[in-house]
């Protein structure tokens, strides 16, 4: 208890050097707070963007469809597979999609495609897709020999609003599919390159284009929340409880993303390693300087009969009051900070493109391990950096540190 | 000798300095009483702080033995000697060395409180040593609000509060002026008289020599002359 008391108010000692060892503390665990705020943010943007635009949290497919996209690999009853999935937890809502390559003409502009059959009524209240129509409109509910293009596509084929392009595909019955539609509405630029060929068409248009009856491709399946897709995956195939098809998270069916954002957050971690050195750094210098200079006043302890792991807990205390201290105040200053970010944000004059998705603003979020991991860093590196000028000063030889200073 | 709080035999003690070695001690010998007021006097070089050193278990003979409490020093090490030393020695230092950030009360405290004393032993042996030492009135405040003379007083304060078998003092009046010095020398002596506690002083100052009841005066590390008045 003494030993606390003491360790406590040496901290007040030297308020100049506690100060700034403290700032030092506290600016690192703040810096860390934004960091790790500012990756949680932008991930959790960068998912929410592609799962809720494009792809949803969870795809079903015919076995190997991912790997090898086959217009042959037909889930037959799309509306029985989704009636089973609609009704489990942290789902959200589904819709059935036909895929097909293709070849667009349009004039003398000639270009391959991905022509995806989409419910437009399912769609929209699964995916945020009918929002990035910028010209035009989305879908029509009914059935029509209608085409939304992307802003890229557009300009390759020379094509507007209300002109024709021309496909050809293969139907699944060996025939050449071919028909004529007309441009209902143009994506807009927020989409990359790797979405850039995509058609839309309404599915059932998409079905008769290509001789496939009821039958799909794919069901994407939104959730509530984005960190429960991997139980939700297993809940959809125990629910499915079928081994012709499989049941993918966003991290497999998006996996160049995945992988690229995997790599950043490795990157990141970089980041962090190099300021917990510094901060490592700046602490046991701070502490070493204590031991110096306080070497005699060790020796006195000594002397007195305070016992060598007294001593050393002395140190390692002063060190953990001080950086509870600054990891308070780093905390709090991080949290407002990723307060400010998440509510503004930080607008990119140029849009990144990452993992195939432009994204124009980075915004932070304030979770859990913004909160816990800078403390349990800081914290961390402080005590450890502590531990050997702590040792040095338990084990001081008392006649010869009382001849100091 | 029967009633000996320490008995220093045959102890020597050589410090080697760029493989020159220096004999700090010659095979000295000394026992001590209980109760006893001792200055070890003697100029500079003669050993009188090695002396002191090695009684309190800092320092380590090159040979002989130190017997304190019926415990022989050089068989004891980390801990278990700091424990020793807290239990059965006080120090007194030239340059007080008291703990900075406590209050007066808390550094006479200290070493009761890491011998786990409880609270009421603690504040009424705290509150009879203050009354003892004139220090009444002051135990809040902190050592830099203290004059010279009145911390060397806390450092007696806290030698003596926990009632250890010997109390080294080592050129305790150095950093006083005579005055404050001479009446700080009397209250030990006058809490040795009344109390019994033993005061071994390591000096220069003839004040203490004059005040002591039994002088040992060193030359090159041996007993020049062991004087005990009356």
């Amino acid at each position: 208890m003494i030993i606390s008391k003491i360790a406590f108010r040496n901290i007040f000692r030297s308020k100049r050097r506690s100060l700034l060892t403290g700032m030092m503390m506290a600016g690192g665990c703040a810096l860390f707070a934004v960091t790790i705020g500012m990756i949680d943010g932008s991930y959790g943007d960068l998912i929410d963007m592609f799962t809720r635009d494009r792809t949803g949290h969870v795809q079903v497919h015919k076995n190997g469809y991912l790997d090898r996209p086959s217009i042959y690999k037909i889930l037959n009853n799309p509306d029985f597979i989704g009636n089973k999935i609609e009704h489990l937890a942290h789902v959200e809502s589904w819709a059935p999609r036909v895929y097909t390559p293709a070849l667009a003409f349009a004039g003398k502009k000639t270009t391959g495609v991905r022509v995806a059959g989409i419910h437009p009524v399912r769609e929209v209240r699964t995916t945020r897709l009918r929002h990035k129509v910028e010209k035009g409109r989305f879908i029509s509910d009914a059935p029509l020999d209608e085409v939304i293009i992307s802003n890229g596509l557009a300009r390759v084929l020379r094509v507007g609003l209300g002109n024709e392009i021309a496909l050809i595909a293969q139907g699944v019955d060996g025939s050449v599919a071919n028909g004529l539609f007309k441009v209902a509405g143009i994506m807009g630029k927020s989409e990359g390159s790797s979405v850039a060929s995509i058609c839309y068409m309404h599915i059932i248009t998409v079905q008769k284009f290509l001789s496939i009856d009821r039958g799909v491709h794919e069901i994407a399946v939104v959730l509530t929340d984005h960190p429960k897709t991997m139980k939700a995956v297993e809940l959809i195939s125990d629910a499915l409880d079928e081994p012709s098809f499989d049941v993918e998270p966003w991290q497999v069916v998006e996996s160049q993303f995945y992988r690229a954002m995997q790599a950043d957050v490795k990157g990141n971690r970089w980041t962090i390693a190099v300021l917990t050195i510094v901060v490592a750094i700046g602490v046991f210098n701070t502490v070493l300087m204590v031991i110096l200079e306080r070497t005699r006043e060790f020796g006195v302890l000594r002397a007195l009969g305070t016992r060598p792991s007294q001593v050393f807990m002395l140190i390692v205390l002063e060190t953990t009051y001080l950086s509870i201290i600054s990891i308070i105040v780093g905390t709090v200053a991080g949290m407002l900070a990723n307060w400010w970010f998440s509510v503004y944000g930080i607008t990119l004059s140029t849009p990144l493109e990452f993992g195939g998705f432009l994204f124009d603003k980075i915004t932070a979020q304030i979770t859990i391990r913004s909160i816990l991991m800078p403390a349990a860093i800081i914290f961390g590196t402080a005590v450890v950096v502590s531990i050997w000028p702590a040792g040095r000063a338990a084990w001081v030889i008392p006649v010869k540190a009382l001849r100091t200073g | 000798m029967p009633g000996e709080v320490i008995k220093i035999d045959n102890v020597s003690k050589i410090y080697s300095t760029e493989g020159i070695d220096v004999h700090a001690l010659r095979s000295l010998s000394l026992g001590i009483k209980k109760g006893a007021f001792i200055a070890i006097a003697g100029p500079s070089g003669s050993g009188k702080t090695t002396l002191l050193n090695i009684m309190s278990g800092l320092d380590v003979p090159s040979s002989g033995s130190v017997l304190l409490a019926g415990k022989y020093m050089s068989e004891m090490k980390g801990s278990e000697l700091s424990d020793f030393r807290r239990d059965h020695i006080g120090f007194i230092f030239q340059a007080y060395n008291l703990i900075p950030v406590l209050t007066v009360k808390e550094n006479i405290e200290y070493i009761m409180l890491l011998q786990s004393v409880g609270e009421g032993e603690r504040r009424s042996r705290v509150a009879a040593i203050l009354q003892q030492v004139g220090l009444k009135g002051m135990e809040n405040r902190l050592p830099k609000q203290l004059s010279g003379g009145q911390q060397q007083r806390v450092a007696v304060a806290r030698a003596m509060v926990s009632n250890p078998d010997m109390i080294l003092a080592d050129e305790p009046t150095a950093n006083l002026d005579s005055a404050t010095g001479a009446a700080l020398l009397d209250m030990m002596r006058e809490l040795n008289d009344k109390n019994g506690m033993t005061f071994v002083f390591s000096t220069h100052d003839t004040m203490i020599m004059e005040r002591a009841k039994r002088l040992v005066l060193l030359k090159d590390g041996e007993i020049d002359k062991d004087e005990v008045r009356g």
